[in-house]
C-alpha cells in the first residue's frame, strides 16, 4: 500500500488553491501531531503490519514540518509497518522553506525525493498567484538540495495564466530545463470555487483556450526533446524518474491517508478523514466511528480504472478490462473507438488502449464516453 | 320534475375575467357547498386548469334554489370550455342551454373570445344575460364596458347585473335574474326520448360517464338505450346528477340534465353532440350529429431515452381515453428515433397534453416544432395531406401546396392598432376589417396562415400591445402558396425532425436565423459541427461550431478520485438527455429552436 500523510499548515494562503489548509499556529499544530501520531496507532491496530510501497508527505506546506515530530512519524511507520529498502519517500516543498538544516534533516530521515513548489520562473507570476517565495529563493532551494545529495527532484510549474503567451510559457520551461530536474509536473491553471481567483476571475485577461492548448502541447514537446518523457497528463521525468507514488493512484493500489482531510483506499473501501482538524483529532480520538465508507466495486471500481488508466501514457489494458469486466472493450466501444481514431485522439499498442496527446488535453470529453453504467453490468461485480 | 322550475344556463367568458370565480360564489351562495369543501374554483378539476385559469373539461352542476317567489328551483349550471381550441365542446355546451350569463372583467372590457362565445350563444337563440364582474376593484370602469357591451355587442344592458365574484356582491340579485329571465326549458314528456350528449369522459372504474341533456321524453334506470350515430344500444346501469358530488336519480325527464353510465367502453361510442334515444321508439328528430373533430395541429413527440417509448405510448393511450380529439399515430424519425406524430385542435391543447404528459406520467419529452396540415397537390393531379414536413414530397412531384388560413378577430386598444398592422402583415396576413367597438377600441379582422401564428405570433402580439389585446380565431380554408421546404443539415446530414415548410420568400431569413439559433444552443464538440440551412440542394445559411480544444483536469490523486469519477459521470449522464446526430451531441432545446428562431 502506498502511504500518503497530509501536513495542513501554510504560512499563508495562495490564490489559487482550493485545499484545506491553515495557517500555521503552534497549538493547532500540537493537536495535529498529537491526533496523528495516534492515527498511526489506531490503523496499525486494524490494518495489521502490511507492506509500503512508497511514502508521500503532502499538504499543506510539509517542508514546514518539524524535524523532531518528522522522526517520531517515521519511527512509527518503522515499527509498525514492512517498509522495504529503498523506498521512494518524497517530501512536498516550498523553495522559502527549504532551509539548510532543514534540508540536511530530510536527507537523514530518508527522504530521497523532493516536490518542490516553484510554480513560476517569473516574479510577476509569483506575486500574481500570492506565493510567497522569489525566484532567486527557487534557485538556491535547488541548489541547497542537490548539496545536502538529493537525486530526484521534481519543479511544480503552473501553465494558462493571466497575461501569459505561449512564448513566455516555453522560456519558463525551458528555465526549469536549464537547471536539470529529474521531474516536471506541469499543471494547467484550473479556476477552483471559492478561491480568489474564481472570484476576481473578470478582473484578469485570461489566456484564450487555443493559447492554452498550444502552451501544453508545445511545453510537451519541449520537454521530450530535453529528455524529459511524459507518462501522465501533468508528469514528465527522465528515464527511470517517475514517481511510483502517483503512478500507484493511477495503477489503483490500495493507499492510507494520514491526516485532516486525506483520503484513502483499501481493500475497495475509500474513506476519508474530516479536514477540520479539531473534529479530525475528536475522530481519531474515537476510533474514526463516524466514518462514511464509500465502497468501490462493480461499476464505480471498473469506471475509475478506466479513468485513471487512461490518464496515463501507458492507457488502459485491454487485458486487465476484461478479466475485471469479462467484456470485450474494442467491441463495446467499437463506434466511439474508430470516430476517435480517426481524428487521432487515441491509439492503440501492444494491447492498451491511451489517448493521444491532443486526445489527453480533450480527456474529460473522451472519459466518460467510455464509462460503463448500471444495467451492463460487469460479470465480476457479485453485488 | 316540474319543467317550469328548471334553469339551464350557461357562463361565457373571456379567460381569466371570472367564469369559474362565479360558479364557485354560486355554489358557495346557494349552499351547495360549505366554505370547508370549498376549494378555489371548484369546478376546475384538473390542477394544471387551475394553474392555467381556464376550464378545459366541461362540468356540471345542479343547483336546488329557493327563490324569492317562495318556490324551489333546479338550476343547472353548465360549465363550458373557455379557450378557442374547443369551440365545437363549447357550442354542444350552449347548444343544452336555455340562456347563458356573459361575464364580462369590469376593469377589462369586452375580449375577442366574449364576442366569439356571445354570438355562439345567440346561434343557439340563448337568452344572454350580461354581468359585470369584479366592481369591486378600484380599476374597474363600469360606465364605459357597458357602453361596449352595449354598442359593440349590441346586447340589452338593462338588465345587467354589477358583482363581484370575489367577494359575492351582487351574486343573490343575479340569481334571481337567472329565475327571471332564463326561460325553461320546453319539451314533450311523452314523445320518443331525444337528449342531447355535452361532454362525456373516461372513469378506470365505470367505463365512459355520459353528460346529457333531456330534450323529449325521459331516460331511466335500466333501461335500453341507443346511441343515434353508432346505433349502439347499452343498459343505463346507473343514472343520476352533479350535486356537486354524484346522486343517483331512476329518471330523468325534459328539461333536466344529469349523467349516465352503461358499460360503455370507448369514448368514440359517446361522442360530444350525438343524440341518445330508445331503441324501440327513437326520435325522429336527432340532432344534427357531431362534428368530426379534426386535429389543426400537429408536432412529433419523442422520448428522450428510446427505453421510454413504451411508457410514452402508454401515456398517451391513456389521455386519448378522455380526449377523443388527441390523435397520434407511431412515427419514426432519424434524427429522434422512435417517438408519434400527435395532432391537437390548437396550440393550447398541445400545449396541455405536451405537460401533462410530462408531468403526470413523467416522460421526459422531445417535442419537433409545430405543424400545420397542407393539402399538397401532385403533379398526377393525387392530393395528399402532408402534417410532417419532412414527408413533403420531392418538389418535382409537386403542382401546388395548399396551406390553411384562419380568419382572426384581434379586439384592440386602438393606440396598439398600428403594431397589430405590422405584426399581421409580416406574418402575411389580409386585413378584412376594422371596426370601432368604442372610441377606443377597435376590432381588427385578418386573414391569416394558420402556419404563422403557429409560431410566435401569440407571444409577439402579447408584448407589441403590451397584454391588451385579445384575439379569437377559425380555420376557413385552404389557400395555394409559394411554399417550400426549408432542410436543417448537421456535418451535411439533413435532420428530418428540424426541417420546416415555410414561405418562400421568408426562407432566407428564417434559415439564416436558424442556423445562428442553432449554433447558440449546440455546446461545442470534439469535432466541428457545421449547421447548414438548405432548401432543396442549394444552402442558404451557414454556420460552423469550432471543436472543443481543451478539457481536462490537471490533477488527479488520490484525494481527487471519487470527486472526479462523479463529475466525469454526471457529465455522461447530461450526454445521455441528448441526440446523438452521427457524431454531433444535440442538446434537447436544439428541436424546439425553430420555433423560436425569431427571437
Amino acid at each position: 500500500m502506498l502511504l500518503y500523510i497530509h501536513f495542513p499548515f501554510c504560512v499563508q494562503k495562495c490564490k489559487y488553491c482550493a485545499f484545506y489548509s491553515q495557517v500555521l499556529v503552534p497549538e493547532m499544530v500540537e493537536i495535529y501531531e498529537q491526533a496523528l501520531l495516534q492515527e498511526i496507532d489506531f490503523w496499525a491496530r486494524n490494518l495489521g503490519s502490511r507492506q509500503i510501497e512508497s511514502i508521500y508527505l503532502g499538504g499543506g506546506t510539509p517542508s514546514l514540518c518539524s524535524l523532531s515530530f518528522l522522526k517520531q512519524v517515521l519511527e512509527k511507520i518503522h515499527h509498525y509497518f514492512k517498509v522495504p529498502s529503498p523506498i521512494e519517500f518524497t517530501l512536498e516543498a516550498n523553495p522559502e522553506s527549504c532551509k539548510k538544516e532543514q534540508v540536511k534533516g530530510w536527507y537523514q530521515l530518508g527522504v530521497n525525493r523532493v516536490s518542490l513548489g516553484i510554480q513560476s520562473f517569473t516574479e510577476e507570476n509569483l506575486k500574481l498567484l500570492g506565493r510567497i517565495h522569489s525566484l532567486k529563493e527557487s534557485r538556491k532551494a535547488y541548489y541547497l538540495l542537490r548539496q545536502a545529495g538529493f537525486k530526484n527532484i521534481n519543479f511544480d510549474l503552473m501553465f494558462g495564466l493571466p497575461g501569459q503567451s505561449v512564448g513566455k510559457w516555453l522560456e519558463e520551461v525551458k528555465m526549469g530545463v536549464s537547471l536539470r530536474p529529474e521531474h516536471f509536473s506541469c499543471y494547467g491553471f484550473t479556476l477552483e470555487p471559492g478561491t480568489y481567483f474564481a472570484e476576481k476571475e473578470k478582473d484578469y485577461l485570461w489566456p484564450l483556450e487555443e493559447e492554452v492548448a498550444k502552451m501544453y502541447l508545445y511545453g510537451a514537446e519541449y520537454l521530450e526533446s530535453a529528455g524529459y518523457l511524459q507518462y501522465e497528463i501533468s508528469n514528465y521525468a527522465r528515464m527511470g524518474y517517475n514517481a511510483q507514488h502517483n503512478v500507484g493512484y493511477w495503477e489503483g493500489v490500495d493507499f492510507l491517508g494520514l491526516g485532516p482531510s486525506a483520503v484513502s483506499t483499501i481493500g475497495q473501501k475509500r474513506w476519508q478523514n474530516p479536514p477540520n482538524i479539531k473534529q479530525y483529532a475528536l475522530e481519531v480520538e474515537q476510533g474514526f466511528k463516524g466514518l462514511k465508507v464509500e465502497r468501490i466495486e462493480g461499476i464505480k471500481e471498473v469506471n475509475e480504472m478506466v479513468m485513471l488508466s487512461l490518464r496515463t501514457c501507458k492507457g488502459l489494458s485491454l487485458k486487465k478490462f476484461r478479466q475485471k469486466t469479462g467484456l470485450n472493450f474494442t467491441q463495446i466501444f467499437q463506434k466511439s473507438l474508430e470516430v476517435l481514431y480517426n481524428k487521432g485522439l487515441i491509439s492503440f499498442r501492444k494491447g492498451y488502449v491511451r489517448l493521444t496527446r491532443p486526445g489527453l488535453l480533450l480527456s474529460d470529453s473522451i472519459i466518460p464516453q467510455f464509462f460503463l453504467e448500471e444495467g451492463l453490468c460487469p460479470d465480476g461485480d457479485k453485488s | 320534475m316540474d319543467i317550469k322550475k328548471i334553469r339551464n344556463f350557461s357562463i361565457i367568458a373571456h379567460i381569466d375575467h371570472g367564469k369559474s370565480t362565479l360558479a364557485d360564489r354560486i355554489l358557495e351562495i346557494t349552499g351547495l357547498i360549505g366554505d370547508r369543501e370549498k376549494k378555489d374554483q371548484y369546478l376546475d378539476k384538473m390542477d394544471l386548469e387551475r394553474e392555467r385559469g381556464i376550464t378545459i373539461k366541461a362540468q356540471t352542476v345542479r343547483i336546488p334554489y329557493r327563490a324569492k317567489d317562495g318556490q324551489e328551483y333546479i338550476l343547472n349550471l353548465i360549465d363550458t370550455p373557455g379557450h378557442v381550441d374547443f369551440s365545437y365542446e363549447v357550442s354542444r355546451s350552449l347548444a343544452a342551454c336555455d340562456g347563458a350569463l356573459l361575464v364580462v372583467d369590469a376593469t377589462q372590457g369586452v375580449e375577442a373570445q366574449t364576442l366569439a362565445n356571445v354570438y355562439l350563444a345567440l346561434d343557439h337563440d340563448l337568452e344572454v344575460l350580461p354581468v359585470l364582474n369584479k366592481i369591486d376593484l378600484p380599476s374597474a370602469e363600469p360606465e364605459r364596458v357597458i357602453a361596449e357591451i352595449e354598442e359593440g355587442i349590441g346586447l340589452d344592458v338593462e338588465n345587467i347585473s354589477m358583482v363581484s365574484a370575489k367577494t359575492g356582491e351582487g351574486v343573490p340579485e343575479l340569481l334571481e335574474k337567472i329565475v327571471q329571465f332564463i326561460p325553461p326549458p320546453k319539451g314533450d314528456r311523452d314523445a320518443p326520448l331525444k337528449a342531447l350528449i355535452f361532454d362525456s369522459w373516461y372513469d378506470p372504474y365505470v367505463g365512459v360517464v355520459v353528460l346529457f341533456r333531456v330534450i323529449d321524453g325521459t331516460i331511466s334506470l335500466g333501461e335500453e338505450i341507443l346511441m343515434y350515430s353508432t346505433g349502439k344500444t347499452y343498459e343505463v346501469i346507473r343514472l343520476g346528477v352533479f350535486s356537486p358530488e354524484a346522486v343517483s336519480i331512476d329518471q330523468l325527464g325534459p328539461g333536466e340534465v344529469g349523467f349516465l353510465c352503461a358499460n360503455i367502453k370507448e369514448l368514440k361510442d359517446a361522442r360530444v353532440g350525438d343524440t341518445i334515444t330508445h331503441p324501440k321508439r327513437p326520435t325522429q328528430s336527432p340532432f344534427p350529429g357531431f362534428k368530426k373533430i379534426k386535429p389543426m395541429v400537429f408536432c412529433g413527440l419523442y422520448p428522450v431515452d428510446p427505453g421510454d417509448y413504451e411508457d410514452l405510448k402508454f401515456a398517451l393511450e391513456k389521455l386519448q381515453l378522455n380526449d377523443s380529439s388527441l390523435f397520434f399515430e407511431a412515427e419514426t424519425s432519424q434524427a429522434l428515433g422512435f417517438g408519434f406524430r400527435c395532432g391537437f385542435l390548437g396550440l393550447l391543447h398541445m400545449e396541455i397534453v405536451q405537460e401533462r404528459l410530462e408531468r403526470e406520467f413523467k416522460v421526459n419529452l422531445i417535442a419537433t416544432a409545430p405543424s400545420v396540415v397542407y393539402k399538397v397537390v401532385k403533379v398526377s393531379g393525387e392530393i395528399v395531406n402532408v402534417d410532417n414536413p419532412a414527408k413533403l414530397p420531392p418538389p418535382v412531384e409537386i403542382a401546388a401546396i395548399k396551406e390553411p388560413y384562419v380568419r382572426m378577430e384581434i379586439y384592440v386598444p386602438n393606440e396598439f392598432v398600428g403594431n397589430v398592422f405590422k405584426l399581421c402583415e409580416e406574418k402575411r396576413g389580409i386585413q378584412k376589417d376594422l371596426r370601432y367597438l368604442t372610441p377606443s377600441r377597435v376590432i381588427v379582422t385578418y386573414e391569416l396562415p394558420f402556419a404563422e401564428i403557429v409560431y410566435d405570433f401569440f407571444d409577439r402580439l402579447k408584448s407589441v400591445t403590451r397584454g391588451f389585446a385579445s384575439l379569437d380565431y377559425e380555420v376557413i380554408d385552404f389557400r395555394e402558396s409559394d411554399l417550400v421546404k426549408l432542410d436543417i443539415l448537421i456535418n451535411g446530414s439533413p435532420v428530418d425532425a428540424m426541417a420546416t415548410i415555410v414561405h418562400r420568400d421568408k426562407a432566407y431569413y428564417k434559415g439564416r436565423a436558424l442556423a445562428l439559433k442553432l449554433k447558440k444552443v449546440i455546446p461545442r464538440q470534439l469535432f466541428e459541427v457545421v449547421i447548414q440551412a438548405a432548401i432543396g440542394n442549394k444552402i442558404i445559411a451557414r454556420e460552423r461550431i469550432a471543436p472543443l480544444r481543451k478539457n481536462v483536469t490537471a490533477k488527479c490523486y488520490g484525494g481527487d478520485i471519487t470527486r472526479k469519477r462523479k463529475l466525469l459521470e454526471k457529465q455522461k449522464e447530461g450526454k445521455k438527455r441528448m441526440k446523438k446526430m452521427g457524431n454531433v451531441e444535440v442538446p434537447q432545446e436544439a428541436f424546439l429552436s425553430v420555433l423560436k428562431a425569431d427571437e
